[in-house]
């Protein structure tokens, strides 16, 4: 395994941790609900605290169209054996005693999506907890490495050019999260993703007053409280293509304005620290679990804003995928060729408020 | 009481001008000039708050927004703020604070006896623990770690103040007001240049606040304040005093909060309790001085301890007080020991 | 938030405008004639530059007319503006792109405030 930079240094230690499975499409609640099993004994299995703290979380509605568009997956999840629940706004409130429902609110709160089974889980640990059982098993982990070439025999992958030499493999699989296009110009292809800032925000730590995870597509914002008492705060994605780890701030103002039309009780804390990530987004908002035009290549990536949640199931079915050399199940419909055959998993009313 | 440790004169506080206040529900006197930190040091108060984890006593460290120890819960009701910094808050008269994550106070505190368990508890010890099960963590680790987070609390009800932000554009942007700042402020505005000049302080000056040097001839105090009032005649200088730069983003685009009420005055849209100034710059001057780095020893965080130069600042009043000032950046030096520091230039441009 | 120096009124906060993607994808004159792969590729296959990238912005609450920007995805760093049409202005260490008349005009953006 090689990282260019330190391990849980990429998304996966600078996300918002949210961790559901409640999406739209059978082929992602497939995915999302196998990962979020994984989640709910990976302390235990890998021996390690994740944090997996399943305190439930809310999918605001805010008009008419958010209303039946929520309630279609509610009924959706079902079907597919995802727990889910529709809240009317004073279950809203219940569920959530800070949240403002009054209905003279600029953008008033007319229901919400309930899983209770979702939460947040420590993003840190996720990363270390894989880290540490991933050697014990045998793997290399090599730090501060990055693939700088592939090279390729005949239309097949025989090994990876790096900065610190020349490794040779049988297979190779590459993910790279915003870096993925890089990769893939190496072994001479182009990928449809664009990779774009994802910038978050951690409030002073304040002793706990918000008992789950909000999210809002409407207004725009996400917020949770750590175990520590941070408010962790996110919303959408910087429009432009961008490598540099970092935003512009009227993303975190705007942000800010839809925390506090939600919570006008947040109005007085102030926020600690705001940070940004590189994220790979595809056009219908699902991932890429996928064989490659090069033989022996393989690509994670394309989780975009939201593939935190699905760290365990995709590290699983990719696996699968280059062992087998055939994607499994879970991720059979996730390749690359849905571009070319129009299958797509339009996931954009699911992973809406960007992840 | 109006302040046993205080001295006779000296400092940067009105005496005349006394001001009430409350700490922990015990009422004190300061005076105006005075931080909360400085007037609870005047009054012998110490123990200002408890460390995160293991809840221990903490005291003030430094001078100002470099505090990482002395954050008390501030007012009351819908006005009340976790975590701020008593180096940074104006006293004012009728100032309601208290100390954060203690109970049931502040001198007694049980969850100290998380400190007795540290060696137990080192730096992620709750990645190894707490995990018989999934049910034990959601049900009974969980809580439990949850309660014991956080520092201050956050308000209950919507806050009645009111805010606003304001896009401006200027040719040079200086961060920081001391020394440095000013004159690079000055030399700007000479050229007729549209200069804005801010500040985290209350008073511009920076280190000169608390240094008497010499510059051009001047004890350096004149020198501050004859250069504030030459820019303040520029039409062109805008001066932001308790406005923290927050951040630099691309193309000199910057982000700073003015905290224009202090007290409890009402705020109202014509006069909002904070400003949020949106600035895009052509030239961006960084002035912000440095902060002093601590020295690293047992219990360097303990009550009574203080960084060298900014614990001098602080406790400008109060020479003879028992204290101890540690610190290793360059004009460190111990309060009685002020008059031997070696002039350091200043005015450095 | 970026400062974009729109080709038609001048430098303006990032937030009047509004982000196009990837420059110069033209549609194919014949979509029918197409394979399903030259389909995709049109449609969702994209340069995604690190480092010196052509882009589309529009200037939605100004002018509204779209426009051409050459900016490091690394640095933010804005290297040239020009308006569509406009020959491609050279990225740093990029050898101009030989036009295949002899351009009349230089490039709209290296002229520091053409066109406002
Ligand atoms: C601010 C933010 C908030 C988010 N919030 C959530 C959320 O609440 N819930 C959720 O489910 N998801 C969220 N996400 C998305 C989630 O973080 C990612 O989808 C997920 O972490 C991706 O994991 P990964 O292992 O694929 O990528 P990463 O964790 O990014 O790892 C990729 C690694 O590849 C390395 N790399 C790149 N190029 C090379 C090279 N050439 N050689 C060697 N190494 C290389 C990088 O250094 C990096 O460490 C968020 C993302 C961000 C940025
Ligand atoms: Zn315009």
């Amino acid at each position: 395994m090689l990282e260019k930079g330190w391990i849980g240094g990429g998304n996966t230690g600078r996300n918002t941790t949210i961790v559901r499975s409640n999406y739209l499409f059978d082929e992602s609640a497939h995915l999302y609900e196998k990962s979020l099993q994984l989640f709910e004994q990976l302390s235990q299995e890998l021996n390690y605290n994740v944090m997996m703290s399943q305190r439930g979380v809310m999918n605001l509605a805010h008009n008419l169209h958010d209303v039946r568009e929520s309630k279609r997956r509610v009924f959706a999840n079902k079907l597919n054996g995802v727990d889910a629940e529709w809240l009317e706004p004073e279950e809203v409130k219940a569920f959530c005693p800070i949240i403002d429902i009054s209905p003279d609110a600029r953008y008033p709160v007319m229901g919400a999506t309930l899983q209770k089974r979702a939460g947040v889980a420590r993003h840190d640990a996720v990363a270390w907890g894989f880290a540490r059982g991933a050697d014990a098993r045998g793997v290399d982990i090599i730090q501060n490495c990055e693939v700088t070439g592939l090279r390729i025999d005949n239309g097949r992958i025989v090994g990876v050019e790096t900065t610190k030499g020349f490794i040779g493999a049988k297979k190779v699989g590459s993910v790279a999260a915003g870096h993925t296009s890089v990769i893939c110009g190496m072994a001479g292809f182009r990928v449809p993703l664009t990779s774009h800032p994802l910038q978050a925000l951690v409030s002073e730590p304040i002793k706990p007053i918000h008992p789950c995870v909000v999210m809002s597509n409407a207004v725009h914002v996400y917020v949770s409280q750590s175990d520590k008492g941070e408010l962790v705060i996110g919303a959408g994605i910087d429009a432009y293509n961008s490598y540099a780890q970092r935003g512009s701030f009227h993303i975190i103002e705007g942000q800010m304005g839809a925390l506090r039309e939600l919570f006008p009780i947040f109005s007085r804390l102030r926020m600690m620290r705001s940070w940004g990530g590189i994220v790979d987004t595809t056009p219908d908002a699902s991932c890429i679990m996928s064989k490659t035009p090069v033989e022996n290549f393989f690509i994670n990536c394309g989780w975009g804003t939201g593939g935190f949640k699905a760290t365990p199931g995709s590290g699983w079915a990719f696996a699968y995928t280059i062992a087998k050399g055939e994607p499994h199940p879970l991720n059979a419909a996730f390749t690359l060729d849905r571009f070319t055959t129009g299958a797509l998993v339009d996931e954009h009313g699911a992973a809406g408020v960007a992840h | 009481m109006s302040g046993s440790m205080r001295l006779p004169g000296g400092g940067r506080i009105d005496r005349s001008r006394p001001l009430k206040f409350t700490f922990n529900g015990k009422g004190y006197t300061g005076y105006e000039g005075d931080t909360l930190a400085s007037a609870l040091i005047a009054n012998g108060v110490h123990l200002i708050a408890r460390s995160m984890k293991y809840h221990r006593p903490r005291g003030l460290m430094t001078a100002g927004s470099d505090e990482p120890n002395g954050m008390v819960q501030l007012a009351t009701g819908a006005r009340t703020e976790p975590n701020i910094k008593a180096t940074q808050i104006p006293l004012y008269d009728g100032l309601v604070a208290s100390s954060v994550n203690v109970f049931p106070s502040v001198e007694f505190d049980i969850s100290a006896v998380n400190g007795l368990l540290s060696p137990f508890m080192t730096a992620g010890f709750y990645y190894k623990t707490f995990m018989p099960s999934q049910a034990f963590w959601d049900k009974v680790a969980e809580p439990v770690i949850r309660k014991a987070a956080g520092f201050g609390k956050a308000p209950t009800e919507p806050d009645p103040d009111v805010y606003d932000h304001k896009y401006v554009h200027c040719d040079v942007m200086v961060v920081g007001a001391g020394p440095a700042g000013l004159s690079a402020a000055r030399a700007a505005a000479a050229t007729g240049a549209r200069v804005i000049l801010a500040d985290e302080q209350a008073e511009f000056g920076g280190s000169l606040l608390t240094l008497n040097r010499e510059i051009d001839g001047k004890p350096s105090a004149d020198w501050v304040r004859s250069t504030v009032n030459e820019l303040a005649g520029h039409e062109e200088v805008t001066l932001l005093k308790r406005t923290t730069v927050a951040g630099l983003y691309d193309q000199n685009y910057m982000v700073a909060l003015e905290q224009r009420i202090d007290d409890l005055t009402p705020s109202s849209p014509a006069n909002p309790r904070m400003r949020v100034w949106h600035i895009r710059a052509k030239e961006v001057i960084l002035a912000a001085g440095s902060h002093e780095r601590p020295l690293v020893f047992a219990d360097n965080d303990r009550p009574g301890h203080h960084a060298g130069r900014r614990g001098a600042d602080l406790h400008e009043p109060l020479r003879g007080a028992a204290m101890q000032e540690a610190g290793c950046s360059s004009p460190t030096t111990t309060g009685p020991m002020r008059r031997r520091v070696p002039s350091r230039r200043t005015a450095p441009m | 938030m970026l400062l974009i120096d729109c080709p038609y009124c001048g430098e303006r906060p990032e937030i009047e405008f509004s982000y196009g993607g990837e420059a110069h994808i033209a549609r194919p004159e014949n979509p029918g004639a197409l394979s399903d792969k030259e389909w995709a590729d049109f449609l969702f296959m994209r340069g995604n530059q690190k480092g010196a990238f052509r882009e589309r912005w529009i200037h939605t609450q100004g002018c509204r007319r779209w426009f051409n920007v050459l900016r490091d995805t690394t640095s933010h760093e804005i290297y040239a503006v020009y308006k569509i049409g406009a020959p491609k202005p050279p990225a740093p260490g990029e050898k101009p792109v030989a036009a295949k008349k002899p351009a009349a005009k230089k490039p709209a953006a290296l002229k520091k405030g053409a066109g406002k």
